[in-house]
């Protein structure tokens, strides 16, 4: 789906490798490149049964939920709407196929950033209302909401490593400048994506 | 802070929505209905002191409109449904 041709992020040369020794309490880790498929469809018995099919994975249907496959993670955003993310390249994201589904490339709306250490969460409520407590966020949940007033989507992967954050590609720089300045005071370690942020021709 | 419970996401803070104007019951029978009757439904609008049916939209969340019965003396909400689906008063 996603044309293979050279996608630079929106965080190119601001998300650069950043030591803060060894006491960094936040890690910063853009993931890119990636494709992201918009899902729209009638969560009903069959389209469930054909979104296993065509992506390994189980639907998420409850509020503020996510699933994860062999394929990558399918994020729920709203009643009759999903995010599928995984890496670029995924086998399945180039010629899927699901009856009654509205499939959508947004693979360059937004960009990820996976935000991960001991004082995460501490560092997260500083610009977002969600109740970031394991007990009322654990693995798997995914929220949209605001952070620093940009609309992001905020999900813990069920690796439980850190949450992964999307934010708009537009809103990147601003974006970028709070995560950092937000993460200051516990330390803030930065690993740049590998390679140069682009993908080859194919 | 005002919480409202958004049927689609849960309990989520008032900044996260957009007020949307008083939720007024369209015509039932829209072509039937004569001017001032569209008029009625375009521009009166009651200023409720107590409660207040609302259309409020979930814009940093899963932007779907919704339906809010909320006072207006104490900011208290009542009740929040998908629109046309509040239960009668």
């Amino acid at each position: 789906m996603a044309d293979a041709t050279i996608r630079r992020s929106a965080l190119a040369g601001l998300a650069v490798p950043l030591s803060a020794g060894s006491g960094a309490g936040i890690t910063l880790l853009e993931r890119h490149p990636l494709v992201m498929i918009n899902l729209r469809g009638v969560a009903d018995a069959a389209f469930c049964d054909a979104v296993r099919a065509a992506c390994g994975a189980e639907l998420p249907v409850a509020p503020n939920t996510s699933g994860t496959g062999p394929c990558g993670e399918i994020l729920k955003l709203g009643p009759d709407e999903w995010l599928l993310v995984a890496d670029a390249g995924a086998a399945w994201s180039e010629k899927m196929i699901i009856p009654g589904a509205t499939l959508t490339d947004v693979s360059h709306a937004r960009v990820a950033v996976r935000v991960k250490g001991a004082k995460t969460r501490d560092m997260l409520a500083k610009g977002c209302a969600i109740d970031l407590h394991p007990r009322q966020f654990p693995p798997g949940t995914c929220v949209q909401t605001a952070i620093a007033k940009i609309n992001v989507i905020l999900h813990q992967p069920q690796d439980a490593d850190g949450f992964v954050l999307y934010a708009p590609r537009s809103f990147a720089g601003s974006f970028w400048h709070w995560l950092t300045g937000s993460a200051a005071e516990f330390g803030c370690h930065v690993i740049a994506p590998p390679g140069d942020g682009s993908m080859p021709r194919r | 802070m005002m919480l409202i419970h958004c049927p689609h996401c849960g309990a989520r803070d008032v900044t996260e929505f957009t007020y949307g104007g008083a939720g007024a019951a369209r015509p039932a029978d829209p072509a039937a209905a004569d001017d001032p009757q569209w008029a009625d439904y375009v521009y009166m609008r009651d200023n409720p002191r107590g409660l207040h049916d609302e259309l409020w939209q979930h814009s940093a969340g899963c932007r779907r409109w919704i339906a809010v019965r909320r006072n207006t003396l104490t900011h208290d909400v009542i009740a929040t449904a998908r629109p046309g689906e509040l239960p009668p008063r």
